[in-house]
This record gives C-alpha cells, structure tokens and sequence, in this order.
C-alpha cells in the first residue's frame, strides 16, 4: 500500500474535461464528509468552467494507472483586502478511501503547493470539517490553523 | 530510565491505538499496525516531540516498521 504514492501520477487537469470522471467521487465524497446532507449535491458545472476560463481556478488530479483517485481543486484569486497578494483557496480536496493507508494524500497536496508557487500564489489556505482529522495532516506539512468558521442554519426555526 | 525503543513503542500505542504488546520491532506500521496517512502524521509528530527531533514528512516515508523509527531516531542522536 504504502508504495501507490510512488506509482501514482501527479497533474493539472482541465475542469471542462474532468467532469464525467469526477463525478462518482464528488458523490462518495460528499457522503462521507457533508455537514448538511440534506443540502442536495449539485455542482455548477458551467460557473467552474467559467471560473477556470477567466484563470480562477486549479484542478490538481491523482491518477493510479490512469484511474482518477484523487483530485486537489483550489481557487486562485488577489484577495480583496490585500490586492497584491495572489492566493489560493482550497476548494475541494479527496483522496479514495482505499487509499488513505499511502503517503498519497500528502504528495497530492505537495504536488499542488509545488505547482502555485512558481504562479508566485503566497498563501494557500486548506480547509477541513470540525469534526475530521485531516488538519494533523496540514499541520505535519508545515501549515498553521488560522480560522475558525462557523455556520448556522437559517433556513430551519431557531431552537 | 526507558531506552529509546521503549519510548517509541509506548508512542506508536497510543497515537495508533493499539496495545503495547503487538508494537515489535518488526511490526509495520501500516500494513500490521493498520495506520493510515493520518495516523502516521500524528504519529510522527508525536513522535517528533516526544524526542526533539524534528521529523520531515519527506524522511517519513522510508519509515515502515518499529525497528526503522528507532533506528532513526538513534541516527539522529537520541541517546538510550
């Protein structure tokens, strides 16, 4: 197990073209990880692809033998407050279950800070649910927790 | 005073969740002590604190068994 990072390819992808294959893994992915299940799962297909035609976002993909396995989606964006710096905000980011035992998650993100920083992004910024464990994962890759976000249901009474 | 081995394998138990007893010296640490990628982060930051030593995500890779992590170790100057 521990050598499919090795065998693993590491790659940009174009959004317009990956959207057929991702698709089975946004389904297990929201089913393993959404807050809100009840919140149906439909990704706008066409404001990605317009997203990505104006520059704004990265599709990192995981292939073992040339199966998608994985994919690191993350906007990129000067932000608003600091307009001369250029940053990525992690969108999206799974690995397949049966491959969690590998380094493969890591070199997944790896690959995608490997490939912003010649694009001179300074700051990416990852996200994870409250109640998972990833952010030890960021944190041995030299990240720091810098936000806590908050969500509140709006559309349901106030208890 | 415990040596070094005992320390590692008192860590790899707790981070990993498993009794002392089956942490050997060749017991690897995915395939018989089940850690996946997260377990193996805590684990080696765990560990890296345990020791003061800091452990690079690079090098933790070529660590598969007990008896690598406290060869390791001792090759970066933990003494016991």
């Amino acid at each position: 197990m521990a050598d499919v990072a090795a065998k693993a390819v590491f790659q940009r992808e174009r959004a317009h073209a990956l959207w057929g294959e991702i698709a089975p893994l946004l389904v297990a992915h929201k089913e393993e990880v959404a807050h809100y299940p009840d919140i149906p799962l439909e990704p706008d297909v066409d404001g990605y692809n317009r997203i990505e035609d104006a520059g704004g976002v990265r599709c990192y993909t995981a292939r073992v033998a040339g199966e998608l396995v994985g994919y690191c989606v993350v906007f990129v964006h000067h932000n608003l407050h600091y307009k001369s710096s250029l940053q990525g905000l992690q969108d999206v980011l799974f690995l397949r279950p049966d491959l969690r035992a590998s380094r493969l998650g890591a070199e997944l993100v790896r690959f995608t800070e490997h490939a912003l920083r010649p694009e001179r992004v300074q700051v990416l910024y990852q996200h994870v649910k409250a109640a998972r464990r990833e952010g030890v994962l960021f944190q041995q890759l030299g990240y720091e927790l810098v936000d806590h976000i908050w969500a509140k249901r709006l559309d349901r009474e106030e208890g | 005073m415990r040596s070094v081995a005992e320390r590692v394998q008192a860590t790899i138990a707790d981070k990993l969740g498993v009794e002392t007893d089956v942490v050997t010296p060749r017991a690897r640490l995915i395939e018989d002590l089940s850690a996946d990628s997260l377990d193996l982060a805590d684990l080696f930051m765990g560990l890296s604190e345990e020791f003061d030593v800091p452990i690079p995500p690079d090098e933790c890779e070529a660590l598969e068994t007990v008896r690598d992590v406290v060869r390791y170790l001792r090759g970066k100057g933990v003494d016991g």
